[in-house]
């Protein structure tokens, strides 16, 4: 797999996306990946799994969940 | 803890007697004018239905006149001794001791709604409490009805924005649901349901909704000190009007507003209404008694009830809590609708919902004279439009039944021996323009003895726009009249309506106000021709109705444009709060790529790693049979092949959007997914090469995991 391969450009895309920048450092990164990619044949999955699963995005998703249910009754009077 | 003194109930008792004489002895007054001034040929049945109309119009009129009387008389008394306010001082602070006991919920009910305009009014709340170090109490909800993904996908990524901006993740939350009962009542009972009890107060604000930190500080502490005050509610005052017609709205409201506000808590006193938004509501009892059961009855009188609030505070006020308005507290704002139009449509909603309140009116057990008597007025604010053009018709009728030569007023005044006027007719007409001006006069002269012209930009000026606003709207009393009586019409008939959010730009076309106008422009259009064929002298009589109707069209163009900062001056313009210059948008809340639709972005996007999913259906379900034939047809044929209820579904279920995600990512470069992704790319190579854009990412994500 080298640059010009359409899943190497599309695995940089989908970096990108995800906010890194294209830069040597991403470059190389992506080539590990890829690397690795092609010997894992024991555990096929995609690029694109292998790359997601290799960065945090949690900056990405500040809203906290609400805080935990409890659990209240709404009263409909006596009519 | 001390509980409310109940002496203001013969106070209120003693006040609302005096107003009912008042209205009642004006009426009367106007009555007995009306039948010395009817021609002679009043005889049959036509005469006494036009006595009657004229009696419940001259009583609704004169409850307008009356209460800004009052109002005006309190204020000169320098506010009212048995209010609220008045009563209890103003530490400005609040026991941050009880916090856990005493917290409160800020709560934004929103259904499609401007996001970013809306979300900027909830920032300037959140930051004014935090300027003033009272954030310590309060959490804040947006509760979403939205169901259009453009809409809630874009108010979802903009509250994450705007809680990391604020740095208040785990004070800000944002809810959607996904099954929309019972409109806003429904939404708000839904948050009851889960996390109200964590709450003893919850205030509530309108997408268009402000409250300075002062005003929800003053609130609680009024709360805390009144533990039988189930609701308190503030008089919001219009602001941040562009176009003319909601500036021409906002000038009125603080023009005359805090004149009526006044009269009406007067009158109210603990027995006031809860208007929905502004106000702070005390969560037990609100729980306990205000749910709202749908209706049983036929056509407009079966489903839920649309307008919820004055039903809340009659049911609240059963359980034997007191609600109060209170004018007196300040720093409270909300919106005008920006065109004649919106606020019509506006209208026609509460028009529905305040038609409803015959039902609960009728079979309520318990509730209290007062609210049953708002419940009255709700209703009455509506039909007086049929009333008047009954009363219209019917002097119409008259004046081309009567044979007089030059009646003083076809239809309604006989001409005396010389042609001139009567004495009852002088009175009659000097008694009407009384009633219908005389607030705005009151008001001038209250603006004037409390000092208060220069906030107004001068006498001149105050004096000058109060006329503008009053010829405006005498212009606009026959088209809201023939509109809310096709209001009044749809509602009985039960033609459906579609709820949706207001629209808060002010953006209009001629055609579309074309479009609004055209059947009550050839209502009006017709009745003119016809007087004038048969009748040709009513013409003059006719015009000043059926004239700005057929002008309409004309006019809602003229008072959607937008105007100049120094038109309809009002305090506000010349010293804007703090809360409403945090209100200012900023930067946009939320980020998204030029190219993609919220939809095609939160596909595109890689879900944070960690983030909490919802487990998964069982895979045999029809559920996730659904999803998986969803995701296949989206993968397909493009993310236009999937309608907003199944983009919704999807985005709904981050399993099946995972998939999709992943699915899409390796779509053929030429599929409609690969045309996504082309553009996606050409984008990102624009912004790299140097296009500011605020929507590139702030900071760049880490990597876990060493790839080794």
């Amino acid at each position: 797999m080298d640059q010009t391969d359409t899943e190497y450009r599309r695995a940089l895309l989908y970096l990108r996306v995800a906010g890194f920048e294209a830069g040597p450092a991403a470059h190389a990164r992506l080539k590990h990946l890829a690397h690795q990619h092609r010997f894992a044949d024991d555990q096929p999955q995609s690029l694109l799994r292998t790359v997601h699963g290799q960065f945090s995005l949690q900056q990405n998703n500040p809203l906290a969940r609400p805080p935990a249910i409890t659990r209240g009754h709404i009263g409909y009077g006596r009519d | 803890m001390a509980e409310t003194e109940s002496r203001w109930q013969p106070v209120a008792w003693r006040r609302r007697a005096t107003l009912a004489t008042l209205v009642l002895g004006q009426t009367a007054a106007a009555v007995w004018l009306l039948t010395r001034s009817l021609p002679a040929a009043t005889d049959g049945v036509i005469g006494p239905v036009l006595l009657a109309v004229s009696a419940i119009l001259f009583t609704w009129i004169g409850l307008g006149f009356w209460t800004a009387a009052f109002g005006f008389l309190i204020l000169r008394r320098g506010g009212d001794p048995f209010s609220l306010a008045q009563r209890a001082p103003d530490t400005g602070s609040i026991d941050h001791t009880s916090a856990p006991a005493q917290r409160v919920a800020v709560v934004m009910p929103i259904c499609h709604e401007p996001v970013q305009q809306t979300l900027s009014n909830l920032k300037a709340v959140y930051q004014d409490l935090e300027h003033q170090g009272a954030l310590l109490p309060f959490d804040f909800y947006v509760l979403s009805d939205s169901r259009d993904p453009e809409v809630w996908l874009e108010e979802r990524a903009a509250c994450a924005d705007l809680a990391s901006r604020l740095g208040a993740r785990g004070r800000l939350f944002y809810r959607r649901r996904r099954i929309n009962l019972k409109y806003k009542s429904g939404n708000i009972a839904d948050f009851l349901r889960r996390w109200g009890s964590r709450y003893r107060y919850m205030i509530v604000l309108d997408a268009d909704s402000l409250l300075s930190a002062d005003a929800m500080v003053r609130m609680l502490g009024l709360m805390e000190q009144n533990p039988r005050v189930g609701i308190l509610q503030t008089a919001p005052r219009l602001g941040r009007a562009r176009t003319r017609f909601a500036r021409l709205q906002q000038f009125a409201s603080r023009a005359y507003g805090r004149m009526f506000s006044a009269g009406l808590a007067a009158l109210q006193l603990g027995d006031a209404n809860y208007w929905g938004h502004n106000a702070i509501l005390r969560v037990e009892p609100f729980m306990a008694h205000c749910g709202l059961r749908q209706l049983r009855g036929l056509g407009l009188f079966r489903g839920p009830v649309l307008s919820h609030d004055y039903l809340e505070s009659a049911l609240i006020g059963r359980a034997g809590y007191e609600i109060w308005l209170e004018p007196a507290i300040a720093g409270s704002y909300e919106e005008s609708p920006p065109t004649l139009e919106d606020d019509l449509i506006r209208d026609r909603r509460w028009c529905r919902g305040n038609l409803q309140h015959l039902v609960p009116l009728l079979t309520l057990g318990g509730l209290r004279f007062a609210h049953r008597l708002a419940l009255l007025t709700g209703i009455l604010a509506y039909l007086a439009s049929p009333l008047w053009l009954l009363f219209l018709g019917l002097s119409g009728y008259l004046a081309m039944v009567t044979p007089s030569a030059e009646p003083a007023l076809p239809g309604l005044m006989a001409a005396t021996a010389n042609g001139a006027w009567s004495a009852a007719d002088t009175a009659l007409v000097a008694l009407t323009v009384t009633m219908l001006l005389g607030p705005r006069l009151l008001a001038l002269l209250d603006q004037a003895l409390a000092g208060r012209l220069h906030r107004f930009g001068g006498a001149w000026r105050l004096a000058a726009n109060t006329l503008i606003e009053t010829l405006v709207s005498l212009v606009l009393a026959p088209i809201r009249m023939i509109t809310h009586t096709g209001h009044v019409i749809g509602a009985l008939t039960n033609r459906t309506l579609r709820w949706q959010g207001q629209n808060r730009s002010g953006v209009r076309s001629f055609q579309d106000a074309l479009r609004y106008y055209v059947w009550p422009a050839l209502a009006c259009a017709g009745v003119l021709v016809l007087s004038h064929w048969h009748h040709p002298e009513l013409t003059p009589w006719v015009l000043p109705v059926a004239g700005p109707v057929l002008l309409a069209p004309i006019m809602s163009l003229w008072l959607a444009a937008l105007v100049g900062e120094r038109w309809m001056t009002v305090p506000e313009h010349l010293d804007p709060p703090p809360v409403m210059s945090l209100a200012e948008p900023g930067r946009p809340l939320g980020w998204r790529w030029p190219a993609l639709s919220w939809f095609e972005q939160a596909v595109l996007l890689p879900a944070p790693a960690g983030c909490p999913q919802r487990r998964p259906g069982h895979p045999g379900s029809r559920k996730q049979q659904h999803l998986a034939s969803l995701i296949e047809r989206c993968v397909k044929a493009g993310p236009e092949a999937v309608t907003p209820a199944e983009q919704s579904l999807v985005c709904e279920h981050p399993d099946a959007l995972q998939r999709l995600h992943f699915a899409v990512w390796h779509a053929e470069a030429g599929s409609p997914w690969g045309l996504v992704l082309a553009r996606l790319s050409q984008t990102l190579d624009s912004l790299d090469t140097g296009i500011p854009d605020p929507v590139i990412h702030s900071k760049e994500p880490t990597w876990i995991g060493v790839a080794s």
